[in-house]
C-alpha cells in the first residue's frame, strides 16, 4: 500500500515540473523560480528512496502507475527505472542550484530555468514510463527540451550548427525508435511493457520471430544515434556553445537515454543474434574512438565531450555483452562522475597548478616494470576473484569485462613501479589498486543482484561472441600499453595517423559536409 | 623597400600587440601597450581600422551618462574645445541625440582573407582562427613547448597532413604549405612579396593580421616578453605572424581570380586616415569619452576641494600601530574602515610586494612561482622548508607526487579511465552534492598546497636564498619608500592580499598583481622575518635607520573576497606584544565586519546577512562573481594618506601614500611614477580595454568558458584564445560596474619635481603626452590646481571654474 502512495507521490513529480514550466512563464523573479523547481526535485528524490530500499531489501521489483488499455501502465517503477529516476532527479537538482548563481544576471535567466526543468521533468518520464507510447513520446519531446538548451543563446552561429546537427540526428533516432517500438506492439499488441516482457521472456529462442530481431535491430540504432555513437557523434562537439549547466545536464542525464533503452529492453535484446553483435561493434568502436581522442584535445570541455563518447560507448558495449548490470553501473557512475567534471571544469587551471605541485615524473617503465606491475593486479583479481560467493556469475562476459578493468588498474601500477619509487609506495599503490578492483566487483555484483527479474541472466556466449570480445580485449589492452610508453609530447610529433587522430579522425566533418544541403534546409 | 625598412616594419606590428599572462598567474596588462607611442585618439582610429576594436563605447553609453548627470554640458564644451570642435552643446547634443540611434560604422582595413571570405562565401576567416587557435592550444598544451624554430617546423608539418581545410574547401593547402620556407623570417619576408604591399602599409597590414588572432598572438607576445626578461628564445608572436601570412598567401596562390580585387583593395588601402574625417559617429565617441574623463576628474577635484576643509591631523604621536597594504583599490574600502573603528592605527599605501621581488619555491614544485611585478624578472629565491628533518619529508612529499601522477594518468589514460569510472564513478554522487552545497570545493585550494603547511606552523619559509647583503637592501630602501624609515609604531603590520574563490579559472586575477597574480602571504612574510631580523636590523643601524627595539613586523593577509585579515605567523609574535596585538585584532574583527558592510550592497547582499553571506558566496563553485575585484578604478592619488583620509572614494582609487618633504632628489617619487604609476594605468587600461571592447579585447561570458591547454579561455567551442577579463567581472547584469575612464594621477609634489620625472621616462612621456593618463597636482591646500597638458605644459585649474560648473550642473540637473 504505502509504496502505491510512493509511487504515486513520485508520479507526480514530472507533472509538476511541467506545471512549474507553464506557472514560472509569468515570472520575472528568478530566485523563486529556482526555488521550485529545486523543491518539486527534492520531492522526487525524497518519495523514490524509499521504494529503492524496498526494492534492494524485498523480492518485490516492480510497481505499477496503471493507465487505460492501449496505453497500458502509464508509469512503471521498478529497479531499473528508479535508479534512473533518483539519478536524474539528483543531477537536476545540482544543475538547477548551480544555475542560480552561475546564470544570475542574465536577462533570460526564468527562461533558462523553465528549459531545463521542462527537460528534467521529461526525462524523468522517459525513465518511468510503463508504455511504448509514453516512452515514445518523451523520447522525441527530451530531444526538443535539449535543443531548446542548445539555442540559449540563440545569437551564437555555433549554436546554430549544433542544434540543427542534433535536430536532425534526433530525428533518425526517433524514426529508427518508432520502428521498433512499432514492430514490438504488432508482435504483441499491447503498449504496455509488463506484458511485452513477458511475452519476451516467453518466446521459443530456437524460432525467435523474424519482427522482434529487426525490432531489436532498430531499438540498438535508436540508442547508437541517441547517445554520440560515431559517425552521429559531431553535433556533441559544439554544445559548449550553450551554458555549462546545459552540458552537466546533457552529458549526465541525456546521453544515457541510449544505454537505458537498451537496458529497458533488455529482455528483447535477450532473445536476439544479431542486435547485440551490432550494438557491441558500434560499442567497442566509440569507446575506443572517444577514449583515444579526448587526451589529445588541449580545450577541457572538448575533451569531455569526446571522452562522454568513449564512456556511451563503453556502457553500450558491456550491455553488448549482456552484462546489463555491469552496464547499468558503468551509465550511472559515469553520469555523476561526468556531471561533476563539468560543472567544475572552471577549475582547470587550479587543476594545472596543482600538478605542478607534484613535480617532475620520470616515467621510465620497460617490459619488467610492465610484466610485474601487470602480474601484481592480477594476482589481486584472482583473489577476489576467489573470494567472492559461488553465486557470483563466472561466465567469459564478465571475464573479458574484469580484464579490461585489471588492465587499466594495472597501468597505475605499473606507472608507480616505473618511476623508481619508494616500497612505501609500492604499498600504497597495492592497497589503493586492491581498493579499486574490490569496488568495482562489489558494485557489479551488488547492482546484478538489486535489478534482481528486471534483467536476463547472462546467457552462454558463442563461439562468434566469444572471438569478438577477444579480438576486443585486445584492442583495449594494446590501447593502454601503448598509451603507456608513448610520452603525450609524441603525439605532435608521431606519424601521420596522430594528427587525424587530434582531429577525430575527420568523421564529423565528412558527416557533415555529407549533409550539408540538408543542415541549410533545417530552420533553427 | 629596403631590407632594414621592411625587418623595422615587422618588428614595429608586433610590438603592436601587447603581452598577456597565462591564467595561472594573470596579471593585468594595458593592451594597448603596444600604441603607447601614439595618442588615445589615434590608437582608437588604428584599432578600429586594423582590427575593427572599439575603444569608445557606443553612443547610447554617453547619452546614458549624460541623462543621469554624469557627465555635464561644462565637460562637453570641454571636451570640444580641447578637440577645437567649433559648435555649441546644444547642437552637439541635437546631433547625439540624432545619431544614437545609429549603428557604429566598421571599416575595416581588406586582407585577403576578406576578400575570399566575401568571394566564396564559407568562412574562411572562421576557418583560418579554429585550425589556428587548436593547433596552438596543442602546441603551448605541454610545460615545454618548443622553441620558436620548432614551433615553425611543427606547424608545416601538421598541416602539410592536416585535412581539416581541404575538406573544408580549401584545395591543394597541404601541397601549398609544403611549398612554403624552411624558416618563419622568409615566410614573412615571401609572404609580404608576394602581396606587393606599398612600403608604407605593411606595418599597418602585419599589425592588422594579428589582430585577427588577437588573443594568442597576445600570448605569444607574452612568452617573448618573459623571455626577454629571463633570458630566451623570443621569436614566438612572429613565428605566428609567418603562420598567419602564410594564409594570406595560400589564398592568393590558389584564387588567381581573387588578384585584380586585391590589387583595386591595395589602393583603398591608403584611406585609413580618412576614416575618422568621415565618421561622426566616430567623431562623436571621442568627444564624448574626453568629456567622461573630465567629469571623472571634476568629480575628483569636487572631493579633494571639500576635504581640503579638514584640518590635517599628523599624529606626531607614536601611534598603536601602523598597517601598510597594497595601493590596491580594494584596499581603499578596508582601510577608511579601519581608520574609522580605529584612529590610532595608521595606514599606509604602497605596493603589494612590499619590495621584496622574489621567487617562492613550495617543496617539490616542478618551477616556482614569481612572486614579484612582471615589470621585472624576479629576484632571489625563498622556499619552504620542512625543518630538522626536512629531507625526509620532501622525499616523502615526492613520492606522494609521483602517486599522484600515476593516478591521475590512470584515471584520464585511454581505456584506464574506463577501468576508473566503472568502480569509482558513485563516489563522485556525494561529492557532487558536497560541492553543490559548499561542503567541499571541486579541487583542493592550489594556494592551500602551495604554502598551507607554512601558515600552520608545520613548515618555515627560508629565506636565506637571499644573499644577506640583499635583504639588507630590500629593507633599507623598503622602509624608506613605505616613510617608515623614521617613525615606527610598535606593531607594524604588513597586509598582502589575495581572494578566494572556486571553480574560477581568472581567479589569480583577483589575486594581487604586484605579487605577480599570486596572493600576498609569502611577500609579507618575507618582509616579517628580514624586518624582525636583529643581524639585518643591527646593519640597518649602521646606515642610519633605527627599528626601534620593540617594533615587531607582522604579516597579515587581507582576503578582499571576504575582508577578513588573517595573521599569518601569530605564534612567531613575541609574548611582549599579547597586549596591543589583542587590541588590534579586535579592531581588526571590527573593521572586516564594517566593510562588508560597505561592500555588501555592490555585490547584491542583503545588509542583514552579509556577515554569512559573503563567505558562503566565495565557497560557492557557481559564483561566476566573487568579488568586484578592481572594478571602477580610474584613480591614483599619491599622496599622504590624511589627504583623502575623509573621503569616501568607492573602491575607485589606488592609494600610493608619498610625502615629498622626505624625500631627498625625488628618488622615491621616481619610482613610483615608474612603477606602481604604470602598473595602475595598466590595470586600469585592461578594465577599459575590457569594457569598451569586450569581444576583442575582453574574455566575454563566464558561463561559456572552456580552459584550453591549461593557460587561457576559450568562449564555447573553439575561436581564439581570449584575454581580458571575462564580461561578469566589469558588469552585473544590470549595469557596468566598471565604467570606463582613464586613470586620474593625483601627485602632492613640486612640479618641477614631476615635470622632470615625465620628461626624463619615455615610458612615461608617452603615457602623459598621449592622453593615456592624466597627472593632477595638489597644491599645498590639498586641492588639485594643476593638469598636465602635454610636452611639459601644465594647466592651471582654478578653484572659481569648479565651482560655477559644480552650479552648472545643479542647475541642470533641476
Amino acid at each position: 500500500m504505502t509504496n502505491t502512495i510512493l509511487a504515486a507521490v513520485s508520479t507526480f513529480v514530472p507533472l509538476l515540473l511541467l506545471i512549474d514550466v507553464l506557472a514560472l512563464g509569468h515570472l520575472k523573479e528568478s530566485k523563486s523560480a529556482g526555488r521550485s523547481g529545486k523543491l518539486i526535485l527534492l520531492g522526487g528524490i525524497t518519495s523514490a528512496f524509499p521504494l529503492l530500499v524496498l526494492f534492494a531489501t524485498s523480492s518485490q521489483t516492480a510497481q505499477f502507475i496503471t493507465g487505460t488499455e492501449p496505453l497500458g501502465d502509464l508509469i512503471r517503477f521498478d529497479t531499473l527505472s528508479t535508479i534512473m529516476f533518483i539519478a536524474v532527479s539528483i543531477i537536476g537538482f545540482v544543475v538547477l542550484r548551480f544555475s542560480e548563481s552561475y546564470l544570475a544576471g542574465e536577462k533570460n535567466q526564468v527562461a533558462f530555468f523553465r528549459k531545463l526543468l521542462f527537460t528534467i521533468a521529461l526525462v524523468q518520464v522517459l525513465v518511468l514510463s510503463g508504455s511504448l507510447i509514453t516512452l515514445f513520446v518523451a523520447w522525441v519531446a527530451t530531444s526538443f527540451g535539449l535543443k531548446s538548451l542548445i539555442l540559449h543563446y540563440k545569437d551564437r552561429p555555433r549554436a546554430q550548427l549544433a542544434a540543427k546537427k542534433n535536430f536532425l540526428i534526433a530525428r533518425m533516432s526517433d524514426l529508427s525508435l518508432l520502428v521498433s517500438l512499432g514492430l514490438l506492439y504488432s508482435q504483441f499488441g499491447t503498449a504496455n511493457l509488463e506484458l511485452i516482457f513477458e511475452g519476451l521472456r516467453n518466446i521459443n529462442l530456437d524460432s525467435v520471430p523474424a519482427n522482434l530481431e529487426l525490432s531489436a535491430i532498430f531499438l540498438v540504432l535508436a540508442a547508437v544515434i541517441k547517445s554520440v555513437q560515431v559517425p552521429f557523434h559531431g553535433w556533441i562537439l559544439d554544445v559548449m556553445e550553450a551554458p555549462t549547466p546545459v552540458s552537466g545536464l546533457l552529458h549526465a542525464g541525456l546521453l544515457n537515454a541510449g544505454p537505458f533503452l537498451i537496458i529497458r529492453f533488455s529482455f528483447l535484446m535477450d532473445i536476439s543474434t544479431i542486435a547485440p553483435i551490432v550494438l557491441l561493434g558500434f560499442g567497442a568502436l566509440s569507446a575506443i574512438y572517444g577514449t583515444i581522442v579526448y587526451p589529445t584535445q588541449p580545450a577541457v570541455k572538448t575533451s569531455l565531450a569526446y571522452s562522454s563518447i568513449g564512456h556511451m560507448g563503453f556502457s553500450l558495449m558491456i550491455a553488448g555483452m549482456g552484462l546489463y548490470s555491469a552496464s547499468l553501473l558503468h551509465l550511472v557512475a559515469h553520469s555523476f562522475y561526468k556531471a561533476h567534471s563539468f560543472l567544475s571544469s572552471g577549475s582547470a587551471i587550479d587543476r594545472y597548478r596543482l600538478k605542478q605541485m607534484d613535480g617532475k615524473l620520470n616515467f621510465k617503465a620497460t617490459f619488467w616494470h610492465a610484466l610485474i606491475g601487470f602480474i601484481i593486479t592480477g594476482t589481486i583479481f584472482l583473489l577476489i576473484n576467489s573470494a567472492l560467493e559461488e553465486s557470483h556469475q563466472k561466465n567469459f562476459q564478465i571475464l573479458v569485462l574484469g580484464a579490461i578493468i585489471v588492465a587499466g588498474v594495472s597501468s597505475y601500477m605499473i606507472r608507480t613501479l616505473g618511476t623508481q619509487n619508494s616500497t612505501r609506495s609500492t604499498f600504497k599503490a597495492i592497497a589503493v589498486s586492491s581498493m579499486v578492483l574490490l569496488a568495482f566487483f562489489t558494485f557489479e555484483s551488488a547492482i546484478g543482484a538489486y535489478l534482481g527479474a528486471q534483467i536476463p541472466d547472462v546467457a552462454q556466449p558463442g563461439l562468434w561472441l566469444k572471438a569478438i570480445l577477444t579480438l576486443v580485449l585486445i584492442a583495449f589492452v594494446s590501447i593502454i600499453f601503448i598509451a603507456m610508453f608513448r610520452s603525450p609530447k609524441s603525439a605532435m610529433k608521431g606519424p601521420k595517423w596522430q594528427i587525424y587522430k587530434r582531429n577525430g579522425f575527420y568523421i564529423h566533418v565528412i558527416f557533415d559536409r555529407f549533409l550539408q544541403p540538408v543542415y541549410s534546409k533545417v530552420r533553427s | 623597400m629596403s631590407i632594414e625598412q621592411v625587418q623595422e616594419a615587422i618588428n614595429k606590428a608586433l610590438q603592436r600587440v601587447a603581452p598577456a599572462w597565462t591564467l595561472e598567474n594573470s596579471v593585468a596588462v594595458n593592451p594597448y601597450l603596444g600604441l603607447a607611442d601614439t595618442t588615445f585618439e589615434k590608437a582608437a582610429e588604428l584599432l578600429k581600422y586594423r582590427g575593427d576594436i572599439d575603444l569608445y563605447m557606443p553612443l547610447g553609453f554617453y547619452a546614458q551618462q549624460i541623462e543621469e548627470g554624469r557627465i555635464n554640458n561644462a565637460d562637453i564644451r570641454r571636451a570640444m574645445s580641447t578637440m577645437n570642435i567649433d559648435m555649441s552643446v546644444r547642437e552637439f547634443r541635437g546631433e547625439l541625440d540624432y545619431l544614437k540611434g545609429e549603428k557604429a560604422e566598421s571599416h575595416s582595413m581588406k586582407t585577403l582573407l576578406n576578400l575570399a571570405q566575401s568571394a566564396h562565401q564559407n568562412d574562411l576567416h572562421e576557418l583560418l582562427v579554429n585550425h589556428t587557435s587548436e593547433w596552438l592550444s596543442s602546441f603551448f598544451r605541454e610545460e615545454e613547448s618548443g622553441s620558436p624554430e620548432e614551433m615553425w617546423a611543427e606547424w608545416k608539418r601538421y598541416s602539410e597532413t592536416d585535412l581539416l581545410p581541404e575538406l573544408s574547401g580549401l584545395e591543394n593547402f597541404r601541397s601549398r604549405v609544403k611549398n612554403l620556407p624552411e624558416n618563419a623570417h622568409s615566410a614573412i619576408l615571401n609572404g609580404l612579396e608576394n602581396l606587393h604591399l606599398k612600403e608604407h602599409l605593411v606595418e599597418a597590414y602585419l599589425h592588422a593580421l594579428l589582430l585577427k588572432l588577437v588573443g594568442w598572438s597576445s600570448y605569444a607576445s607574452g612568452i617573448d616578453w618573459q623571455n626577454r626578461l629571463y633570458g630566451g628564445e623570443i621569436n614566438y608572436q612572429k613565428t605566428l605572424l609567418a603562420i598567419i601570412i602564410s594564409w594570406e598567401n595560400i589564398l592568393i596562390q590558389q584564387n588567381h581570380e581573387l588578384e585584380p580585387d586585391w590589387k583595386e583593395a591595395l589602393n583603398t588601402l591608403e584611406d585609413e586616415l580618412s576614416f575618422k574625417r568621415n565618421n561622426e559617429y566616430f567623431q562623436t565617441q571621442a568627444v564624448l569619452q574626453l568629456a567622461f574623463d573630465l567629469a571623472a576628474q571634476r568629480e575628483l577635484r569636487k572631493k579633494f576641494s571639500k576635504s581640503a576643509a579638514y584640518k590635517s591631523k599628523t599624529n606626531k604621536d607614536r601611534p598603536k600601530a601602523q598597517m601598510v597594504f597594497c595601493i590596491d583599490v580594494r584596499s581603499e574600502v578596508y582601510r577608511r574602515n579601519l581608520e574609522t573603528v580605529d584612529n590610532e592605527i595608521e595606514t599606509i599605501g604602497f605596493a603589494g610586494f612590499f619590495g621584496f621581488p622574489i621567487k617562492y619555491s613550495p617543496i617539490n614544485h616542478s618551477k616556482g612561482r614569481n612572486n614579484c611585478p612582471v615589470l621585472i624578472p624576479s629576484g632571489p629565491e625563498v622556499c619552504e622548508h620542512a625543518g630538522h628533518n626536512h629531507d625526509a619529508v620532501e622525499q616523502k612529499i615526492e613520492a606522494n607526487g609521483k602517486l599522484n601522477t600515476a593516478w591521475s594518468k590512470f584515471k584520464t589514460g585511454a581505456v584506464s579511465s574506463f577501468s576508473f569510472v566503472s568502480p569509482l564513478g558513485l563516489f563522485y554522487l556525494p561529492k557532487l552534492i558536497g560541492d553543490s552545497l559548499g561542503w567541499s570545493s571541486p579541487a583542493p585550494s592550489p594556494k592551500e598546497k602551495e604554502f598551507g603547511q607554512i601558515l600552520k606552523g608545520d613548515h618555515k619559509l627560508d629565506v636565506t636564498g637571499i644573499p644577506f647583503e640583499d635583504r639588507v637592501t630590500m629593507a633599507k630602501s623598503a622602509l624608506t619608500a613605505m616613510g617608515l624609515s623614521n617613525r615606527m609604531a610598535p606593531v607594524v603590520l604588513i597586509a598582502g592580499h589575495g581572494s578566494t574563490s572556486v571553480n574560477n579559472p581568472h581567479a589569480s586575477g583577483l589575486d594581487c598583481g604586484a605579487c605577480g597574480g599570486n596572493s600576498g602571504e609569502i611577500n609579507a612574510l618575507t618582509a616579517e622575518i628580514i624586518l624582525n631580523d636583529k643581524a639585518i636590523r643591527q646593519q640597518l643601524d649602521n646606515e642610519g635607520i633605527h627599528i626601534p627595539r620593540d617594533t615587531r613586523f607582522v604579516a597579515c593577509l587581507h582576503d578582499t573576497t571576504t575582508d577578513e585579515i588573517k595573521i599569518l605567523n601569530e605564534a612567531g609574535i613575541a609574548t611582549s606584544h599579547n597586549l596591543q596585538m589583542d587590541e588590534i585584532k579586535k579592531s581588526l574583527a571590527l573593521a572586516s565586519q564594517s566593510a562588508r558592510k560597505t561592500r555588501a550592497p555592490r555585490l547584491g547582499v542583503n545588509l542583514k546577512s552579509s556577515e554569512t553571506e559573503i563567505m558562503r558566496r566565495a565557497n560557492d563553485w557557481s559564483q561566476v562573481r566573487p568579488e568586484w575585484g578592481l572594478a571602477g578604478c580610474n584613480s591614483f592619488v599619491v599622496a599622504p594618506r590624511f589627504r583623502t583620509a575623509s573621503m569616501d572614494l568607492e573602491s575607485k582609487t589606488f592609494l600610493h601614500s608619498y610625502d615629498w618633504r622626505s624625500d631627498k632628489e625625488y628618488a622615491v617619487l621616481e619610482t613610483i611614477m615608474t612603477a606602481p604609476m604604470v602598473v595602475t594605468s595598466w590595470i586600469n587600461l585592461q578594465y577599459y580595454a575590457s569594457t569598451a571592447d569586450n569581444n576583442k579585447l575582453g574574455a566575454g561570458n563566464k558561463t561559456l568558458h572552456n580552459v584550453t591547454a591549461g593557460l587561457g579561455v576559450l568562449e564555447g567551442s573553439n575561436g581564439d584564445l581570449r584575454i581580458g577579463l571575462p564580461m561578469q567581472s566589469i558588469h552585473d547584469g544590470e549595469k557596468y560596474q566598471h565604467l570606463p575612464q582613464r586613470l586620474n594621477v593625483v601627485i602632492e609634489a613640486p612640479v618641477d619635481a614631476v615635470n622632470n620625472i615625465i620628461q626624463k621616462h619615455e615610458m612615461v612621456r608617452d603615457l602623459c603626452d598621449n592622453n593615456w593618463i592624466t597627472i593632477l597636482l595638489l597644491d599645498e591646500e590639498g586641492k588639485i590646481s594643476q593638469k598636465y597638458v602635454g610636452n611639459g605644459e601644465w594647466e592651471r585649474l582654478e578653484e572659481r571654474e569648479l565651482q560655477t560648473e559644480i552650479k552648472e550642473y545643479q542647475t541642470q540637473t533641476i
